[in-house]
């Protein structure tokens, strides 16, 4: 049987984290293992994390940033297949089962990844949400909570950058594309993200150099694997 | 659109499209110009002094500012006739964009672009 590991690293959304934890819990296919990775909170993240004990596990760290509490998650992981959800978003019922499907069809796939929708978060106010925009319709990105990924894939192309505090979804993509590693795409809709005004983006900022950072590297891969064939 | 240059190599990101672009040697070095504000004739004039005797220089670097201004990197309003104190890189390539779309899906769609005081993720444009 295929095992999967949920990981859900959260950082101060204790508003929204028993939504996503219960949206992981009632998939109709749930993963075998459901890892909360706090990062630090100084919030009620790890208390509502504990009321879902056991099927959930909580792991407490010092804040390290999105891609040092996924990295976290991934070492502590049983799993065969990773997939990630971020605390403030949620998954439809049946989206690790269409992503599970597409990995079981075809073995060589290091990952799989379907459709993304953005909503309104209910606590939003009027007046906030006339100030945001809310991109429409279903966008397929390689979001790290759209995704389904094989566990070995780390090892071969390593984990997320923790030094990026943006970007870094960016970073590990694009060594996965670069790796060559096949990358399945799925029709159906598997996360729905939370717009609600206080997105980890904006905590961050401000970061466009992590950005080019990251863009940078993937620049010099390419310039590098370029080379490689121009030499072969 | 933000961009930056180490070790003379200009990394550029269009925001809204969610392409980026790559420019190193004589690219970076126009790049380089181009944030110091100098305008169309003085990175010309540039190229004549940093290069003298290279043929092709001006139809080169006429080249690869029209490829900045289709990509719209560019405005063609910059007049700054001042030369820009720019190193010239060694030996001459002519200078050249490349471009990159591989990470449209997720630069479109993360807000970073478009955070400003309000917060996460954009405010609507211009309504």
């Amino acid at each position: 049987m295929t095992t999967v590991t949920a990981v859900i690293p959260v950082f101060n959304d204790a508003a929204y984290l028993a939504e996503a934890l219960r949206s992981v819990l009632d998939q109709t296919r749930p993963p075998t293992q459901v890892l909360v990775v706090d990062d630090g909170s100084t919030d009620a993240s790890a208390e509502v994390a504990r009321g879902f004990a056991p099927q959930v596990e909580l792991i407490a760290q010092a804040n390290q940033g999105i891609g040092g509490a996924r990295n976290t998650g991934i070492a502590a992981a049983s799993g065969d297949l990773i997939a990630f959800l971020d605390a403030d978003d949620v998954w439809p019922l049946n989206s690790l089962q269409v992503r599970l499907e597409a990995m079981e069809a075809d073995p060589s796939l290091a990952a799989a990844y379907g459709a993304s929708e953005h909503f309104f978060s209910p606590d939003l106010d009027e007046a906030k949400r006339a100030q945001l925009h809310l991109p429409q319709g279903h966008a397929h990105a390689r979001f790290a909570g759209a995704m389904l990924i094989r566990r070995r894939i780390f090892d071969e192309i390593g984990l997320f950058d923790p030094s990026l505090r943006v970007g870094e979804m960016i970073d590990w993509t694009s060594r996965l594309q670069d790796s060559g590693a096949r990358i399945g795409k799925i029709d159906a809709l598997v996360m729905r993200r939370r717009i609600h005004g206080d997105n980890t983006v904006i905590r961050e900022r401000p970061s466009h150099g992590d950005y080019l950072k990251a863009l940078r590297a993937s620049v010099a891969r390419k310039a590098a694997a370029a080379r490689d064939a121009g030499a072969a | 659109m933000v961009g930056e240059v180490i070790d003379g190599e200009a990394i550029i990101v269009d925001l809204r499209s969610g392409a980026y672009y790559s420019a190193d040697g004589v690219g970076g070095a126009i790049w380089q110009a181009i944030e110091a504000g100098a305008g169309r004739q003085a990175i010309i004039d540039w190229a004549l002094g940093a290069y003298p005797g290279q043929a092709g220089v001006v139809a080169d670097v006429e080249g690869f500012l029209e490829t900045l201004l289709a990509n719209e990197l560019v405005r063609a309003d910059v007049q700054d006739a001042a030369r820009p104190q720019i190193a010239a890189p060694q030996p001459y390539q002519a200078p050249a964009l490349a471009v990159h779309k591989d990470m449209q899906d997720l630069i479109t769609l993360d807000p970073i672009h478009d955070v400003d005081d309000m917060g996460w993720p954009t405010r609507k444009a211009a309504d």
